[in-house]
């Protein structure tokens, strides 16, 4: 693990603010401001808004269940071959390869950072009983607090450990309607670009009049509305540096992810305190038509996947060494192809981890062994919450009993300690 | 229809309002959520609507890309993913992306500006009462016809704000407000609270 600390260096000034954000100054305001100028608008933000993010989670949704044992192949598992006739990687073609795993030929983008330590797989993760329903899945994985019916998912409880209330602590970069694992009462903001938060009606002919004819409107409103108005204004102005940090888009592959990741990359190098982005992949649904190793919709699929997460991993600048990126599919896919060349919905799955506090270049988990017959599935022998567990220990130090109610996390040894 | 609709909600406003105080109190208290807010804009407004050609062609009408400004504000209707149904609280709606997403599409229709196809908005000129009309005799109006209820002086001062006018300025069809600022008054009474609220 000497090469990820020196790939990645942790300055102990980093470390201890990530602490004591959440630890010693919990609940104190914030009496310092901190003044922007944003268009022709100077604005006071509260200071709790412009702390840097001490670390950052980005949390890539691969929708529609992945196929865990084609991204991550146990190749020295015998069942493998033998279930997938027509669609298995072989073995000759596999990536940093070790006595079981070997990578998709497609990850080829990832292979230096697997080198160098900052790329790790956790295998035969998942949840702790089968659900092979996408939308209850998703619903338990990103809720992650069973029998609860609060509506709150885990990334919202994680934000909601740090002090203050910025709608910039949490960041949905899919736009729209924001996934269950950042809903919930902590504010946060959904775009699908960084030059979205704006706000509209500020534009190159306004001069001010626009916010005062708001604010005559909005500042005597006390409901949650109004409030929200205000941390509007607060989150629009607090972003300005992320619409002055450069446009690198043209260095990512020219995909949807290659494009959020590129906006992803650039908020974050704006450095305006956003400790969570959600960002989605679809497309994962393969029922039929899967393809081989050399071509279709899988090879699409990851190639996509590792060209933008590679481009990303490598446009993070000074900010490097505190972001950390993981993937998560709400299940995997059948051991045995079906009868289209695809694989059905099935259960166990990989969970690839990335960035700052991973101990890359190895595959971790335990190998349960893979059945043949027709509705088998990929065990789960790590459930996903104690890997979540790890990277929410590690690098934020927050209370896993919080983001993750009623679960003892088991280790898994992918993250370095703080 | 949209007029007549607007007339039967004014008239049960007052109505529900004689019956009981509960009522009275009860009004403007509930965010709009996303499905509200566009439905109300468009009636609002006076958009009015074409069927669109079946199939790809139809996408950019504005019947089909009301569904896109409904997803952008949060919540396509049957979209929410959960069992439990899309929120309804008020809490749920109030977010600060949420209301970037609201202004946004205000904005747009305010303007005329997208969607453009299928799609047919009142003409600025179409909002004055009369040849001549002072500025805030044309917000009362058009806060009548928008928010349902008279300007209050905070609505006034907004509008004066927003589009640099005076309230006593004489607005007619040659002012600069009808030629060209008519965007920046409406979406500022698409933006007030008495608008986003129910």
């Amino acid at each position: 693990m000497d090469s990820l600390t020196s790939a990645a260096p942790q300055p102990c000034g980093a470390e201890f603010a990530a602490v004591s954000r959440r630890g010693l100054f919990t609940g104190a305001v914030a009496l310092a401001g901190a003044t922007t100028l944003v268009g022709s608008a100077a604005v006071t933000a509260s200071a709790a808004s412009v702390i840097p993010a001490p670390s950052v989670l980005v949390v890539l949704s691969l929708r529609g269940a992945a196929d865990g044992l084609s991204l991550v192949v146990p190749h020295a598992d015998p069942v493998y071959y033998s279930a997938r006739p027509r669609i298995a990687v072989p073995a000759d073609r596999l990536l940093a390869k070790d006595g079981m795993f070997g990578l998709h030929p497609e990850l080829a983008p990832l292979l230096p950072m697997w080198d160098a330590g900052r790329v790790a797989a956790v295998h035969a993760t998942g949840l702790p009983a089968p659900n092979r329903s996408h939308f209850a899945a998703m619903e338990e994985v990103e809720d992650a607090d069973p029998g609860s019916v609060a509506r709150s998912g885990w990334l919202n409880r994680l934000i909601g450990t740090a002090p203050g209330r910025s709608p910039l602590q949490g960041f949905n970069m899919s736009g729209g309607v924001t996934p269950t694992s950042l809903f919930g009462p902590e504010p946060t903001m959904s775009a699908s670009e960084v030059d979205e938060v704006a706000l509209p009606g500020e534009d190159e002919w306004d001069h001010g009049e626009r916010r005062r004819s708001l604010r005559t409107l909005w500042d005597h409103d006390r409901s949650p509305l109004g409030r929200a108005m205000r941390s509007t204004y607060e989150a629009v102005d607090t972003f300005g540096p992320a619409k002055a940090a450069a446009d690198t888009s043209s260095s990512y592959p020219d995909t949807d992810l290659g494009r959020a990741l590129a906006e992803v990359a650039r908020a974050i190098r704006g450095d305006v305190g956003i400790e969570v982005f959600t960002v989605d992949q679809g497309d994962w649904d393969m029922h039929a038509g899967l393809g081989s190793a050399d071509n279709g919709w899988m090879v699409n699929n990851v190639r996509e996947l590792a060209g933008a997460v590679a481009a990303f991993l490598g446009d993070l600048g000074d900010q490097a060494g505190k972001v950390t990126l993981v993937t998560i599919s709400e299940f995997g896919r059948r051991v045995v192809e079906n009868a289209s060349q695809g694989l059905d919905h099935g259960y166990g799955n990989v969970m690839l981890l990335a960035g700052a506090g991973v101990r890359g270049g190895r595959y971790y988990g335990s190998w349960p062994g893979l059945r043949a017959d027709g509705d088998a599935d990929l065990l789960v022998t790590t459930d996903y919450r104690s890997v979540l567990a790890e990277v929410v220990g590690t690098r934020f130090g927050a209370s896993t009993a919080t983001v993750f109610p009623r679960f003892s996390p088991s280790s898994v040894g992918v993250m370095t300690s703080l | 229809m949209f007029q007549k609709a607007d007339a039967y909600e004014a008239f049960m406003g007052r109505y529900s309002r004689s019956l009981a105080p509960e009522f009275a109190r009860a009004a403007r208290t509930k965010v709009r959520d996303p499905g509200e807010d566009i439905v109300a804009a468009y009636r609002a407004l006076g958009i009015r609507l074409s069927r669109p050609p079946a199939g790809k062609a139809g996408d950019s009408h504005g019947a089909t890309a009301v569904l896109w400004q409904v997803a952008g504000i949060g919540a396509k209707p049957f979209d929410w993913p959960r069992p439990d149904g899309q929120p309804i609280d008020s809490e749920s709606w109030s977010s600060p992306s949420r209301l970037v997403a609201s202004l946004s599409v205000h904005r747009d229709l305010a303007g005329g500006w997208w969607p453009n196809h299928g799609i047919r908005y009142p003409k600025p000129a179409s909002w004055l009462p009369a040849r001549t009309v002072r500025f805030d005799a044309l917000v009362d109006h058009m806060s009548r016809l928008v928010l349902h209820q008279p300007a209050s002086k905070r609505l006034v001062k907004a509008c004066c704000e927003a589009t640099g006018c005076k309230p006593r300025e004489r607005i007619t069809r040659e002012h600069g407000l009808v030629r060209w600022g008519m965007p920046r008054l409406l979406t500022t009474l698409l933006d007030s609270p008495d608008f986003m609220t129910r």
